[in-house]
């Protein structure tokens, strides 16, 4: 159990990097990785809502939207009806956005109260993360990974917990990485046209192709 | 048909179920505010420039009300909101002097060409090929990249097509000083109100061939100068703000007229008729 936890979190880290290799998340991984201490703030801001949408997203997925004896419509209703009937898996998408709006929201709230320093260390990247693609991507592919055909493997809340907390580990490395870069080549001689965005660009793609090269890995 | 029930209900549910607990949850965890704090930000100009050293207006604002700094750091809030910000933190205002953007340039209509220019009609443009397209290598190029980039629309094209900046609107924000690609925008301090409105550092008979208000650097103002404010430095004759008394002396004795009382008013500048279009443009031959 404990390797394929572990099997599963360097795969969403380094093999399927969700900036690098999954190609999600782009949007902060180009605007916020300016300077390091703005690209640490936000990674350990989606490392914290990625593991918190994967939770939430895991009860509501499986309780409310997979067919199976789990669901409560079946339970409730399910008398004589074949389970099939009560698959609304085609709602994920709809559902999890609400679930991680709300719930950054909230934990948005309950920051605001409880720790004005990680507030304002936060603050401003967390209503930035909720409608990130990243989020919902780790959400969908939770789904995909731990419910083949609507039934939920064995231990797939904690798998899903590990996957969602890899794959904000992953992104905060990759932006931590490019911040890093970044950083050093605001020193450089780079040539006027290539400033700024494009030569961002073009170290994405390398990064990207860095990566790709943990493909054999596991 | 349960099953569509099923799912309106899911995920209306869910919804209900969400802004409940958001509502309950902005109840139960609000915070209070200052109530000062957004005052303050709504006299701070929101431009979010960073001048004053802080991450943006809101940061600045809660750090004013933390009393980390003075209500006269920020440089583009106006006087009045700094008074106000000032009285709403129940503190004294010390006002810094005050700064205001002048252009070193009378080149106007009458600045002798390099060539005819059609490319791009920015500043920076005008400015790559052959030095320039001003044959004057300290002369405006008048296409206005100064007054584009003003955020407070403080610069104006006079009568004679140069761009001047109108002092009441001047916040020293520097942007025209970073933009002007011939760098003959400078910061001066606001008490002095009389200037020789050239930066040619060429020699008088350079200047002679392609200025007709160019400063030929003939020393003549040196000598009128009652209080020894004027020096030239590189056949370009330069006031010291410090010593100057804005007697205007050497407006008079100035063969080439480029040294002006800048009127502090708008209203009190006076209005001349010599209004002519780019069609007199004279234009170097070869």
């Amino acid at each position: 159990m404990i390797g394929e936890l572990f099997i599963i979190f360097i795969g969403v880290v380094l093999v399927n990097n969700f900036v690098l290799v999954r190609f999600l998340g782009l949007c902060p991984y180009i605007g916020v990785s300016r300077d390091l201490k703005s690209a640490a703030g936000m990674g350990v801001a989606v490392i914290f809502v990625m593991t918190m949408a994967s939770a939430a997203t895991w009860v509501i997925y499986h309780y409310l939207l997979a067919s199976g004896p789990h669901n409560i419509w079946f339970r409730l209703f399910g008398d004589g009806i074949d389970p099939s009937a009560f698959n609304f898996s085609y709602l994920r998408t709809i559902a999890f956005i609400l679930v991680i709006a709300a719930l950054v929201q909230l934990v948005e709230m309950v920051i605001t109260k409880s720790s004005p320093a990680l507030y304002r260390a936060l603050g401003i990247y967390l209503p930035l993360i909720t409608t990130n693609c990243a989020v919902l991507g780790v959400t969908v592919l939770n789904v995909d990974s731990f419910f083949p055909g609507g039934e939920a493997v064995p231990g797939s809340f904690l798998k899903c917990l590990i996957q969602g907390f890899g794959a904000g580990v992953g992104f905060t490395l990759a932006l931590i990485l490019m911040a890093s870069i970044r950083e050093r080549l605001e020193l450089a001689d780079v040539p006027p046209a290539l400033r700024g965005a494009p030569i961002a660009f073009m170290i994405g793609a390398l990064m990207s192709m860095a990566f790709l090269g943990f493909t054999g890995l596991i | 048909m349960t099953a569509i029930f099923a799912a309106i209900i899911t995920i209306s549910g869910l919804g209900l179920l969400f802004g409940l607990g958001l509502a309950v949850g902005s109840r139960v965890f609000a915070v209070h505010l200052d109530p000062r704090l957004e005052q303050i930000e709504e006299l701070l100009p929101q431009l979010n420039c960073g001048a004053c050293g802080y991450g943006g207006c809101a940061d600045y604002a809660r750090a004013l009300l933390n009393g980390e700094c003075e209500p006269n750091v920020c440089p583009i809030a106006s006087p009045e909101a700094r008074a106000r910000i000032a009285e709403l933190l129940g503190r004294l205002l010390e006002e810094e002097e005050k700064l205001e953007a002048r252009i070193f340039c009378r080149g106007g209509y009458d600045a002798v060409r390099r060539y005819d220019y059609e490319g791009l009609p920015t500043c920076a443009a005008a400015n790559q090929i052959e030095g320039g397209v001003i044959a004057c290598d300290y002369g405006c190029l008048r296409y206005y990249t100064c007054r584009e980039v003003c955020p407070f629309d403080a610069i104006r094209i006079d009568d004679r097509g140069n761009p001047v900046v109108i002092p009441e609107k001047c916040r020293a924000c520097r942007l025209c000083v970073q933009h002007c690609p011939r760098g003959i925008i400078r910061i001066v301090p606001s008490h002095s109100r009389v200037d020789i409105l050239c930066s040619s550092r060429a020699k008088g008979k350079t200047v002679v061939k392609v200025c007709s208000v160019g400063c030929i650097g003939c020393g003549k103002c040196v000598k009128e100068c009652p209080v020894e404010a004027i020096t030239l430095e590189d056949n370009l004759a330069v006031i010291d703000y410090e010593k100057c008394i804005n007697c205007g002396k050497c407006i008079e004795v100035c063969p080439r007229g480029i040294i002006e009382k800048i009127e502090e008013k708008e209203k009190n500048r006076p209005v001349a008729g010599d209004n002519r279009g780019l069609s007199s443009v004279p234009v170097l031959p070869g």
